[in-house]
């Protein structure tokens, strides 16, 4: 007996959707991780672009707290991105003050899912994640545990991103309460160029490609080289 | 209960896996009763080895019961879940049985009374079969309590009539949560590493295993939708 | 270039739908998964349920909490919704009543069944992402689930069943199709 096939969106990102049988699982959490410069932000915004050309509603949280104009700015670098998407098929929610202000997690959880019950988003981005920790009351940990429980009671796809610290492969405290890690890495060529790679470490539900895969990282935004380690 | 397979060298009855290549690294089985950790980073099979384990139970007629202590609903865990070919849906929610454990965790810290409601289950379900999936998240929840926990469960599994499933979650360059071994019978490692081409592979070693002669060392470990199993003799 | 189905698109095919689906008995609406959950709420809130004295929404996989909030959210504080579960001992009564259940279809059409007494108090029911039944049921089971409804509707127990689907399990679609009297396409 065949199992029944899992409702999926395209990820946006050239390459990546036939690694993993289509697309993302819908709905489902997916935690990128990378360090600095590895390209998770342009990454969540592909994948909302993308959402936006297909006629669904994204929401993007920032907690960087950076406006609204500075983020138009750094996406109108890109060509996949329309400027006209933002603030319609893309909600853009700056979490920053409720973080400074008000710390208490259970107010910005619920702030969290206020929005969503508001526009019914089929796709979420929340980054990055991991700052939060310096800036709430209480256990980061049992936050993290309480966001993506909550998330697993919206019908999204919920893309965290989460940086990674020197030494560390990903940051444990979100690889057992999401669906899909994907890890973005460099390294340096032995000409001296910096090469970047995807690996998607686990995907549930998915058989899904394993190992790192070059990727290219421009104005056209993140493309999967297909084929290439 | 249906006949449990022939007896070890050491006259244990044991319970076949439901891991292709595994039972023969083990005298033919898991003893019965007896505690297995298996341990290992994000991806390396660890939920897919406890439904298949528990699958295989019944196939043979065993009561099964997995408790998740991640509290997500039932649904999301179940749905992923269906996606794994070995996986019968009439014996989901029947002779394989669900208990989210998470949300209890949220709200009560003491051991004993958090043993008390997972033996509440046990009682009514009476399964033969076990999993904990994952155990390292009740110490993230509890805090200072976890030493406490780990030695209650200890106790009470011995009363359980049961072969039980810890799985725990490791980094990759971490061994094992050691603390969790002390308490069990067997522990399985599962790990991954880079093939020559680049690729993901993946790795199941048997660490320990009290009172059952074992293959040792790595071997090749293959995870996907079908499930997972040990390519027997490869490393 | 492909047809963009934007949730602004389908609900107005919906609406204009709306007096084909409150004119038919057994209707399937099918709709692009990532809308399920809008369109099947759409269906609950919408006044097509005159003749009736409740809504009974039976939801396959969706978590009370979530479907409170979107009702109350988007349902201009309109039906009075109150949820239960299958095994519950006296059922919740308000305008809509909502049940969510995986591995027991059968119990969870009867549940709602028991919610309407007597001929005053006749029902609409309306199943949301039928599919999602093929995940955590055996095609026999879902077959008895539809086998279940025909008998309430038989019983007069439930007046009306809107059942709303994607296309993801061409064997669920194609029971939904034998067993409903009329088909909505929203699927574009």
């Amino acid at each position: 007996m065949t199992a029944q096939d899992l409702v999926r969106l395209k990820s946006g990102i050239p390459g990546m959707d036939e690694m993993m049988e289509g697309g993302f699982p819908f709905p489902s959490t997916i935690l990128v991780a990378g360090g600095a410069g590895t390209g998770k932000t342009t990454m969540a915004l592909q994948f909302l672009a993308k959402g936006a050309q297909e006629g669904e509603q994204g929401l993007f949280f920032t907690t960087l707290s950076e406006p609204t104009q500075w983020m138009l700015r750094y996406v109108s670098r890109f060509g996949f991105i329309e400027k006209e998407y933002f603030g319609k098929q893309i909600k853009y929610i700056d979490l920053g003050p409720f973080l400074t202000e008000n710390n208490q997690p259970g107010r910005i959880l619920e702030h969290i899912e206020e929005q969503i019950a508001e526009h019914m988003p089929q796709r979420i981005v929340i980054d990055p994640l991991t700052v939060v920790g310096e800036m709430i009351s209480g256990s980061y940990r049992t936050f993290l545990y309480d966001l993506t429980t909550r998330l697993k009671n919206w019908q999204a796809v919920s893309l965290l991103t989460g940086e990674v610290l020197p030494g560390q492969m990903y940051p444990v405290e979100l690889s057992y309460v999401v669906d899909t890690l994907v890890l973005l890495s460099t390294d340096l060529s032995p000409e001296g160029t910096r090469r970047k790679y995807l690996e998607i470490l686990k995907m549930r539900g998915t058989n899904h490609a394993t190992g790192k895969n070059l990727v290219d990282l421009s104005a056209r935004g993140f493309v999967v080289q297909v084929g290439l380690r | 209960m249906t006949d449990k397979g022939n007896a070890g060298a050491n006259d244990f009855v044991r319970i076949k896996s439901g891991i292709p290549g595994l039972d023969q690294m083990m005298e033919g089985g898991f003893p019965f009763p007896s505690t297995i950790l298996v341990a290992g980073s994000a991806g390396t099979g660890k939920t897919t080895f406890g439904l298949q384990f528990l699958m295989q139970g019944a196939r043979d007629g065993e009561q099964g019961l997995y408790f998740t202590t991640l509290s997500e609903p039932t649904q999301w865990m179940m749905r992923f879940a269906s996606r794994l070919e070995f996986i019968n849906k009439d014996f989901l929610g029947k002779e394989v049985k669900y208990v989210e454990l998470g949300n209890y965790l949220r709200d009560e810290k003491d051991p004993r009374k958090i043993i008390d409601f997972m033996e509440e289950h046990i009682t009514e379900v009476m399964p033969q079969r076990i999993v904990i999936d994952p155990i390292t998240v009740v110490e993230e929840l509890i805090g200072g309590n976890y030493r406490t926990f780990l030695y209650e469960l200890a106790t009470r599994l011995k009363n359980w009539q049961a072969v039980s499933v810890l799985t725990g979650e490791v980094l990759p360059d971490q061994p094992y949560p050691v603390q969790v071994s002390y308490i069990t019978d067997t522990v399985i490692l599962l790990s991954y590493g880079l093939s020559p081409e680049g690729g993901r592979r993946k790795y199941l070693e048997i660490l320990k295993m009290r009172g059952t002669g074992h293959a040792t060392g790595r071997h090749l470990f293959d995870v996907s939708r079908n499930g997972v199993s040990v390519q027997a003799g490869l490393r | 270039m492909h047809r963009v189905l934007t949730i602004q698109n389908v609900v107005l095919k919906l609406r204009q739908a709306l007096p084909q689906i409150q004119g038919a008995r057994k209707v399937l609406v099918t709709a692009p998964p990532q809308l399920i959950n809008h369109v099947s709420l759409y269906i609950v809130c919408a006044p097509i349920h005159t003749g009736a004295g409740k809504v009974l929404f039976l939801s396959v996989d969706r978590p009370n909490q979530s479907i409170a909030r979107l009702l109350d959210r988007h349902c201009n504080g309109g039906p009075q919704v109150l949820f239960g579960n299958p095994e519950m001992d006296s059922p919740p009564t308000g305008d809509v009543s909502c049940v969510t259940g995986l591995f027991a279809p059968k119990l969870m059409v009867d549940a709602l069944g028991q919610l309407s007494d007597g001929p005053e108090a006749r029902s609409s029911m309306v199943v949301g992402n039928l599919s999602a039944l093929g995940f955590y049921n055996s095609n026999d089971r879902v077959k008895e689930f539809l086998h279940r409804i025909d008998d309430k509707l038989r019983e007069q127990v439930i007046t009306r069943v809107v059942l709303v689907s994607d296309k993801t399990s061409g064997y669920i679609l194609s029971l939904a199709r034998d067993f409903a009297e009329k088909e909505v396409d929203l699927s574009g």
